[in-house]
């Protein structure tokens, strides 16, 4: 039998884009501000469902490959009354089922479903110095998600060295968003049902990765997927033990200017906007921010499938953040992301600025109060 | 066509030209009223960085008669960014670049792609902005602010597009270049002003691709304060008497009672009323004071008592002159007020002017012809696009865009209103300009000055390959250039 297109459902939020055309979803829209055609734009993408909707073109491989040209930065939402990265994720997933691929995504996708992670990998490899903070049977599990586990190694031992006792999984389990960006719902969903079962088991959980947190916290109720847990991103945990005095932090920063990058997926999808901006100052950085934060920061252009299918553009997008981030004067560009550190890092080459995940901070400037 | 689109990937790279449909179609519409389906498709879309991309592109358009339309941020609102012949749409938003600062003589040069709210942005820092506000500022560009002349919110003090350009760098219909105005001079009294005829000429005459504008210090301190009047012709006159005072306002806005209902659309839905005007009044004058706390304080205190002299009061609801405002200036509204307010009907507007005297009498044609129409109105705004008392007026309505009648009707509206303007000695348009929707009435409007200007449009452009199809009616366009 087949599917009934999802975008059905969604004509009227189509009409009414139509209608009010304000543009105001594409003066930070990552895409758009490189290639410059509003193809990639929440409107011009409206304009071209529309004309799906009234059977002035069909499903075709050249149209999920203009609509998979997204980072799901949510930009486009922060001025519009709609959601509109779930609408397009929605008409791609129509495409997706009529038998359209994109190939990048499906290696991906498929990855995921054989080896729990979208890189292929098989071995997670932690130092033994943590082997013993290590409890299976606690309450708190530490969810790093796929690049701090496999590409960003860093940050997952950081977190590591500021948690006490936690359970960690040994084999990976992949949270799915980067499949239900892309468009692959189903398989999205099957990794979500996978993942549910075990965070279940869990009072906390804390992940170190901004895509998993928002992917947990908001996209898997979306599905119909509530998790008993309660979900802390890594910010969110180390202020928690700020404020109740359970750890401290030096100055680490003292004398230095530092700027925040704020991940989509915890920022302007979520809110998350001044929990790692305490962190950052209470370890003594003279935080300076960019022209472009919080709701409205430029995204750094890896999300969304986006980095696997077009790396070079990916890079640009990087660049750009990573050219307004020196403009404030800072060196350091600090983020809360594994993803958003690894694109950052790619597009900063040769710009002398440093790109740091706020966990690799904070795991050198923690000490607890018991330890002085 | 094939041809023609080799040339141009070899002038601009293949990224910088799509001719695939599916890329055309975010450029088949503006912000019109128009029925639901309507598309007008280009060739091409092409994505020039600088001037000289512009005057390729022009030249290969030029050998073969095709037509050329320049696009900003497609919010124009009488179709004057549509490619209704067809041809070239030449996207300028990757031209946005600063270009010159130059801090000592209060200027800023930088290409014509470069979004108003972008340039406010870069201006920042440095304590300066460009007082030019449409509502679309986000969206719309600095070179189609020229080409169109639209209005914006702080007008009165600050004037139009006019009285900020200083020099353009205009590409002509054979990729000629040439650099208008007077550099950085405030004012020149040589030669014609090519400058100002460009100026809502909506890229008939050339592609704008460079501008240098006057710019200003941010002011210190910023007051809004909404009076309510009885009858608009009352806020009309304490304008005139606020001024007589030597206060110089920086924004001054008059609402009928269904306006304030629309701005403050976000109001209505936080608190589930709608903003109503308190009895006794049926309108309001909304102003801005800025300057430093002294100067505001002193102009507040002075409006107070003009105001309460004329028998008006303040709207001391704080809610409602921030929601106002957010709509007018700041933009800071919980819910977009252009998507949640067209949810199920298009905004649409007539956009005529009249002396100030005459402003109830055309308010009267407006009550007049929504009735005839059976057309839901949305309600009335003056701008006051120029210094001193200069009413540009949103006489704006709902139009059903998927149902024919509803569509036709709104043109037939929009028609009775501009002849009834131009009866009362004013003008059909005052902020959206002719495009596709007046093109008939400009005989009209400026009789047979219109022949005159077909012949400055023939200088510019011989071939007539800039924008076709607007302005002027069909009988001064013989040619087809249909490909």
């Amino acid at each position: 039998m087949v599917k009934e297109p999802q975008i059905n459902k969604y004509r009227d939020e189509i009409y009414t884009c139509v209608r009010s055309r304000c543009g105001f979803c594409f003066s930070s829209c990552p895409i758009f501000l490189i290639k410059g055609l509003e193809t990639y734009t929440s409107r011009g993408k409206s304009m071209i469902i529309k004309a799906y909707l009234e059977g002035k073109i069909e499903f075709s491989q050249e149209l999920l490959e203009r609509f998979s040209q997204c980072t799901n930065c949510g930009f486009c939402t922060t001025n519009c009354d709609v959601d509109r990265p779930e609408i397009f994720n929605a008409f791609k997933n129509d495409m997706i089922n009529a038998g359209f691929r994109i190939n990048e995504h499906q290696r991906i996708c498929d990855n995921i479903t054989r080896q729990g992670n979208p890189y292929g990998d098989n071995a997670t490899i932690v130092p033994t110095k943590y082997w013993g903070k290590i409890k299976p049977g606690s309450d708190l599990l530490f969810f790093a998600g796929c690049t701090a586990r496999y590409r960003e190694t860093s940050i997952l031992h950081s977190m590591m060295e500021i948690l006490d006792e936690f359970d960690f999984l040994e084999e990976a389990v992949c949270c799915g968003s980067v499949m239900l960006r892309a468009g692959n719902t189903d398989e999205a969903m099957v990794q979500a049902l996978k993942l549910k079962e075990i965070l279940d088991k869990y009072e906390t959980v804390v992940t170190a990765c901004a895509g998993c947190y928002n992917m947990i916290v908001e996209q898997y109720p979306k599905l119909g997927i509530d998790v008993r847990p309660k979900i802390l991103h890594s910010s969110q945990y180390i202020k928690k033990l700020l404020d109740e005095g359970r750890i401290h932090l030096s100055k680490i920063g003292a004398g230095t200017k530092a700027t925040y990058h704020d991940p989509c997926h915890i920022g302007r999808m979520t809110g998350i906007f001044e929990n790692p901006r305490a962190i950052i100052r209470a370890m003594g950085f003279e935080l300076t921010e960019m022209p472009r934060n919080r709701e409205g920061a430029l995204c750094c252009g890896a999300g969304g499938g986006y980095k696997a299918i077009d790396g070079e553009s990916a890079k640009r997008i990087a660049n750009e953040r990573s050219l307004e981030a020196k403009g404030t004067g800072s060196r350091l560009l600090i983020t809360a992301c594994p993803f958003c550190v690894r694109n950052l890092k790619d597009g900063s080459v040769g710009m002398g600025i440093n790109v740091v995940d706020i966990v690799e901070l904070v795991a050198q400037a923690i000490y607890h109060p018991d330890a002085i | 066509m094939e041809d023609i689109f080799k040339d141009l990937v070899s002038i601009l790279g293949k990224d910088r030209v799509a001719t695939d449909i599916i890329d055309l179609f975010p450029y088949s519409r503006d912000w019109s009223p128009m029925d639901h389906d309507k598309d007008y498709l280009p060739d091409a879309v092409c994505i020039p960085r600088d001037t000289n991309d512009v005057s390729n592109i022009m030249k290969m358009a030029y050998k073969h008669y095709v037509p050329v339309v320049a696009w900003g941020g497609g919010t124009g609102m009488g179709g004057d960014n549509l490619a209704v012949k067809g041809g070239i749409v030449v996207a300028t938003r990757a031209m946005g670049k600063f270009i010159e600062l130059d801090k000592s003589s209060y200027t800023l040069t930088v290409q014509a792609g470069a979004t108003i709210q972008s340039i406010n942005d870069y201006l920042k820092p440095y304590g300066l902005w460009l007082p030019h506000d449409p509502e679309s500022k986000p969206a719309s560009t600095i070179g189609a602010a020229i080409m169109c002349d639209n209005d914006g919110t702080f007008g009165i003090k600050y004037g139009g597009m006019v009285d900020y350009v200083l020099n353009a760098v205009i590409v002509l219909s054979n990729g000629e270049i040439v650099r208008i105005g007077h550099r950085k001079a405030a004012s020149t009294s040589s030669g014609y002003k090519l400058l100002w005829l460009m100026i809502g000429s909506e890229g008939t005459l050339g592609i704008v691709t460079e501008v240098t504008v006057r710019v200003f210090p941010r002011p210190e301190k910023r007051e809004v304060m909404i009076w309510l009047t009885k009858g608009m012709d009352m806020g009309i006159n304490a304008l005139y008497s606020i001024h007589r005072s030597g206060i110089w306002l920086e924004s001054a806005h008059i609402n009928d009672g269904h306006r304030l209902d629309y701005y403050t659309l976000a109001y209505k839905e936080r608190t589930g009323k709608p903003a109503e005007i308190p009895a006794g009044f049926d309108s309001l004058l909304a102003i801005s004071i800025a300057g430093d706390k002294d100067v505001v304080r002193f102009s507040r205190k002075k409006i107070t008592d003009v105001m309460l002299s004329l028998g008006s009061r303040p709207f001391e609801n704080e809610d409602i002159v921030k929601g106002w405002w957010a709509s007018k200036h700041t933009l800071q509204w919980e819910r977009n007020k252009w998507s949640s307010g067209q949810r199920s009907a298009k905004f649409g507007a007539a956009d005529v002017a009249v002396p100030p005297g005459r402003i109830m009498d055309i308010y009267q044609t407006y009550l007049e012809l929504t009735e005839k129409y059976n057309i839901r109105r949305v309600g009335t705004a003056i701008y006051n696009s120029r210094p001193h008392v200069s009413p540009s007026i949103s006489f704006a309505v709902y139009v059903d865009d998927h149902d024919r009648q509803s569509v036709k009707n709104f043109f037939r509206y929009v028609h009775g209103m501009s002849k009834r303007a131009i009866e009362l000695e004013g003008t059909m348009s005052s902020y959206i300009g002719d495009g596709t929707r007046l093109r008939r009435l400009t005989p009209i409007e400026h009789g047979n000055g219109l022949d005159l200007m077909w012949k400055i449009k023939k200088a510019f452009d011989p071939e007539n390959i800039m924008n076709p199809g607007k302005i002027f009616p069909k009988e001064y366009d013989p040619t087809d250039y249909e490909v």
